[in-house]
């Protein structure tokens, strides 16, 4: 269980912080290495092919292929089971790595080409979100994904006005 | 000289546990002496995998238990454990620096260990998995089992009965959890937990051990101990990391080797024992070692019978499926009934003549994938 079980789980390593601070302005970038340009994620500390420390957080295009969906109806998080269920994907990005999305209500089954936005969740780390390509306006839709994303305008403890 | 593999032991499997992991690692070690009538200061090697022994590892275990070692290795590979546990044994004995290794996979299991083992069970675990959705496994492998399903025409009818003959093998296996007949109704109609996946698609984790003991065919004939013969063995991690989906393991690469090393064809594999927390990952380890191709899983699994005494027998405990999943233990299951099997001393029903069993090991969900493959192809002794 996370510290704060009503929040998503917020533990990341020290590497994955660029993801957040990237999406705390709205921005989805990944890691990418200035020596042979390989774009990677999970975040490392190092390149996964040349294994470069030089790694630039770098914006992304974000358009990817739904390759594998599921939809949980368990979870070990109170968070998540107190949703359920949850749906989930997994999303190879175009001329990049495979991604684990929290897959909306709107996209069809697999394979299906998407568009991957970066937002902060409740506990204030970013999270990935895969959309259907042009949207964003629709991102809101998805009661499940309107609330992971919701701390992203109300701070990491939470809704503060009754809600 | 030759190394061989004797002395399975299985420590009783419970759902939850209060004991540490030390103290099935202890049972295991104590079972082991028993069955090979040999004082503790005879092992002089140890090879241990766990994942819940936590904040120790194989060298605190060694003054838990009070062993001296000049030979020691402690490997994290979780559903591989078993193969590669009997590569390194097996090296160490051949190259003269132990005489006699235990080989133990113990694992304890509470809902707090578990949960605490998997948020954190790798960095890209928790950066990159558990914040979406903390389903754990079953999320993972509901990803490989949904891609599979669509991608090959497998149909939940093919993973059932794999399920299903598997419950069959472990009526009469005494450590299974589950003993209790399984129809296929009951297996496609069970509660989702990750769709595609149902109840009985999911291993269920427990508490328990398995062990080996690892020593020249010259020691174990003076301590008349049934022994058997390790005609080839593989191992691989990370193998295919430019897939964008894991569909294949690193067996795929050595499979060939494997058989080749060995001296046999597939048609002499008289039991195949995989790594099955899921089904899916059975049809790929049937596929990548050869029994059928890519992608032909589905039709190889309507064209056999997975029973023991049908004329593919698969998982002859009943497999983690039917017996519980006890960590890393779960690495060591089809390692400790194969030598059961091949020893003539099975606890339940055993494969009729059974001369040569291929054993196969899958672990680590590091991020997307399970990165490690292994197997190992055994033999009765002539």
């Amino acid at each position: 269980m996370s510290a704060h079980p009503q929040l998503p789980p917020g533990n990341r390593s020290r590497a994955a912080l660029g993801l957040t601070a990237a999406a705390a302005l709205g921005r989805f970038e990944l890691q990418q290495c200035q020596r042979c340009s390989a774009i990677q994620y999970p975040p490392r500390e190092a390149c996964h092919r040349c294994l470069s420390s030089e790694l630039e957080w770098t914006l992304q295009p974000g358009l990817g292929r739904l390759i594998a969906q599921t939809t949980l109806y368990h979870s070990y998080e109170r968070f998540f089971q107190e949703r359920l269920p949850w749906r989930l994907g997994l999303v190879r990005l175009e001329g990049g790595p495979t991604v684990v999305v929290h897959l909306h209500s709107r996209v069809p089954a697999p394979p299906t080409a998407v568009q991957v936005t970066a937002r902060l969740d409740q506990s204030g780390q970013a999270v990935l979100i895969a959309i259907m390509p042009g949207e964003e306006e629709a991102m809101n839709d998805d009661p499940n994904i309107r609330e992971i994303i919701w701390a992203g305008r109300m701070g990491p403890e939470g809704p503060s006005e009754g809600g | 000289m030759k190394a061989v593999v004797t002395a399975p032991v299985t420590v009783a499997y419970s759902r939850f546990s209060s004991h540490g992991a030390h103290w099935f690692a202890a049972r295991a070690l104590a079972e082991l002496l028993t069955v090979s009538h040999l004082d503790k200061k005879a092992i002089d090697g140890l090879c241990f995998a766990s994942f819940t022994l936590s904040p120790d590892t194989a060298v605190g275990l060694t003054q838990h238990l009070d062993v001296s070692l000049r030979w020691l290795d402690h490997i994290p590979m979780g559903g591989a454990a078993g193969i590669v546990a009997l590569r390194r044994a097996r090296r160490a004995i051949e190259a003269g620096d132990a005489e006699v290794v235990a080989c133990i996979a113990a694992d304890t299991n509470s809902a707090g260990t578990f949960n605490a083992t998997l948020g954190s069970f790798s960095q890209f675990t928790q950066d990159a998995v558990w914040p979406y959705g903390a389903g754990g496994p079953n999320a993972s492998f509901a990803f490989l089992t949904d891609y599979y399903m669509r991608e090959y025409g497998a149909r939940r009818e093919d993973f059932g009965k794999l399920c299903v003959s598997q419950r069959d093998n472990a009526l009469s296996y005494p450590h299974a959890l589950f003993r209790k007949p399984l129809t296929l109704d009951e297996y496609l109609n069970a509660r989702l937990i990750a769709e595609p996946l149902r109840l009985f698609d999911c291993v269920m984790p427990c508490a328990g051990a398995e062990a080996f003991l690892v020593m020249s065919d010259a020691r174990a004939r003076d301590l008349g101990l049934s022994a058997v013969r390790i005609l080839s063995t593989s191992e691989r991690h990370n193998s295919f990391p430019d897939d964008p989906i894991q569909m294949r393991g690193g067996w795929a690469l050595d499979r060939d080797e494997l058989f080749s090393r060995a001296g046999v064809t597939h048609a002499d594999i008289d039991f195949l024992q995989t790594y099955d927390d899921y089904p899916v990952i059975s049809l790929l380890q049937m596929e990548d070692l050869g029994f059928c191709g890519k992608g032909e899983g589905p039709q190889f699994v309507r064209d056999h019978t997975f029973t023991l005494d049908g004329n593919f027998p698969h998982n002859t405990s009943g497999g983690q499926l039917s017996g519980g999943q006890a960590g890393a233990a779960g690495g060591f299951l089809g390692m400790t009934d194969a030598v059961r099997q091949l020893t003539g001393t099975a606890l339940g029903a055993s494969v009729a003549g059974a001369k040569v069993g291929l054993v196969s090991g899958f672990g680590m969900i590091n991020y997307d994938r399970g990165l490690c493959c292994g197997a190992a192809i055994l033999a009765r002794e002539a």
